[in-house]
């Protein structure tokens, strides 16, 4: 072949490529096909498979788990009672908590809708670089990006891509989330940022003279347009306090096991504010 | 009829490989495969749907597999003038340009995003692209119907 011609059909190549994707960065086009075909396609081929090996797995489980039921259901039924004394305690502060806010005039909170996911797969591809799973739910359900996602243990992290059955989430664990925090106990408000998988989470933007020790919950304070307030984000590992800074060194360590995950919980918004809905578009 | 369950069911075993092994390739052996033994247009074909697959379960903006299946069909091209196609020798070292290429479009694109880049993942996912593309090109390759062989080479 000429060399001419070959030079010039790269040239035109990539000048063709490079418009491409630039045309897609502003307008989003190929990224939202491919995220209805190919995510779809994906979630399509994986679900029967996921729901076979769950069906073998727990046949298998329930037969072991018939091994030692005696002495667990006891432990579990001591756990109900202090379960459940618990919660009549905790009722009792937050009818008297919502009294309260009621005589100061508090507006309502936004309503959430809890909505169960199965985890299909981790990440999947080679462009997989991102830290996510898929589940099995997306915009026919109801979920879309920006969407919360928790287990029962706390903060998953948040929709990234949503196809039209199948969704891609944003862990808590990747270097590109953000989440808003207060701590539990001393309300301390920082941002957590993820550090990839296996690694500690660290909280920026925590005041010096703020008070957080090691052990402390840390919880969504609801000021990213995200999140609710108050969900469990991680427990604080390390603390250390520089003087040549206006911010404390934090570590912390997420509540959730996420290589384990099997079932999510999708947290939708019926009515998104005026205020974030302005913050966010 | 039989290439379409052939490539349908290669596909979805692509998907399950890259399911379990994150971060790796599958779909690039069935190029080198299609362009060998079919058509043209079932290489396009087949192209725009991993392209899809890839980009839609990705976690970069659309562009990668692009120029990843861009570069598969020049290696496989200027190898094919210089090499035997059908050798393992010349699978091998494509899975090794395979891995460099990997390496350097992740980055490129990470750049471009202004994406966090995780070095050790990554280099671990091109090794393991340069080994496993000759061992699945070998595997599917043997798998590959004869009878879809012939009817390329007669009409051809």
């Amino acid at each position: 072949m000429n060399p001419k011609r070959v030079a010039f059909f790269l040239v035109a190549g990539l000048f063709f490529y490079l418009a491409l994707y630039t045309w897609n960065l502003r307008t989003g086009f190929l990224t939202r096909m491919s995220t209805y075909s190919g995510l779809d396609s994906v979630g399509a081929v994986l679900r029967p498979g996921n729901w076979l090996g769950d069906t073998a797995g727990g046949f298998v489980e329930r037969y072991l788990s018939l091994v030692g039921l005696k002495q667990e259901n006891e432990i579990l039924r001591a756990e109900i009672k202090a379960l459940r004394l618990e919660a009549m305690t905790l009722r009792e502060r937050a009818e008297a908590t919502a009294r309260v806010e009621k005589l100061l005039g508090f507006p309502e909170p936004p309503d959430w809708r809890k909505e169960g996911a199965r985890v299909i797969a981790h990440r999947v591809g080679p462009t997989a670089i991102l830290e996510t799973i898929l589940v099995d739910r997306g915009k026919l359900s109801g979920a879309q990006e920006d969407t919360p996602v928790l287990s029962t243990e706390g903060v998953v992290g948040r929709i990234y891509r949503a196809g039209l059955s199948v969704a891609t989430v944003l862990l808590l664990t990747d270097p590109a989330s953000r989440v808003a925090v207060v701590g539990r106990d001393n309300r301390a408000a920082g941002v957590v940022y993820g550090m990839g998988a296996g690694e500690r989470l660290v909280v920026k933007y925590v005041g010096l003279k703020s008070t957080l020790e090691p052990g402390e919950i840390l919880v969504t304070s609801g000021m990213d347009g995200v999140y609710p307030k108050g969900l469990p984000v991680a427990r604080v590992s390390a603390v250390r306090r520089e003087e040549a800074t206006l911010f404390m060194d934090v570590q912390a360590d997420p509540l959730v096991d996420i290589p384990r995950l099997e079932e999510v919980l999708l947290l939708k918004r019926a009515v998104r504010p005026e205020d974030s809905r302005a913050l966010w578009d | 009829m039989l290439a379409t369950l052939w490539w349908l069911a290669f596909t979805v075993l692509c998907i399950w490989g890259q399911s379990m092994l994150p971060g790796v390739d599958f779909f690039a052996p069935g190029m080198a495969i299609s362009l060998r033994w079919q058509k043209p247009s079932a290489t396009i074909i087949l192209t725009v749907i991993w392209v899809a697959i890839q980009e839609g379960a990705g976690g970069l903006a659309f562009g990668y597999a692009i120029l990843w299946y861009a570069i598969l069909f020049a290696l496989l091209t200027v190898g094919r003038w210089l090499l035997d196609p059908g050798s393992i020798q010349f699978q091998a070292l494509l899975g090794l340009a395979l891995g460099l290429a990997h390496f350097l479009l992740l980055y490129l694109m990470a750049v471009l995003e202004m994406r966090a880049f995780p070095l050790g993942r990554v280099l671990g996912e091109c090794l393991l692209q340069a080994l496993l593309y000759p061992a699945l090109w070998y595997a599917a390759d043997a798998m590959f119907p004869d009878r879809l062989k012939r009817v390329h080479e007669e009409s051809a």
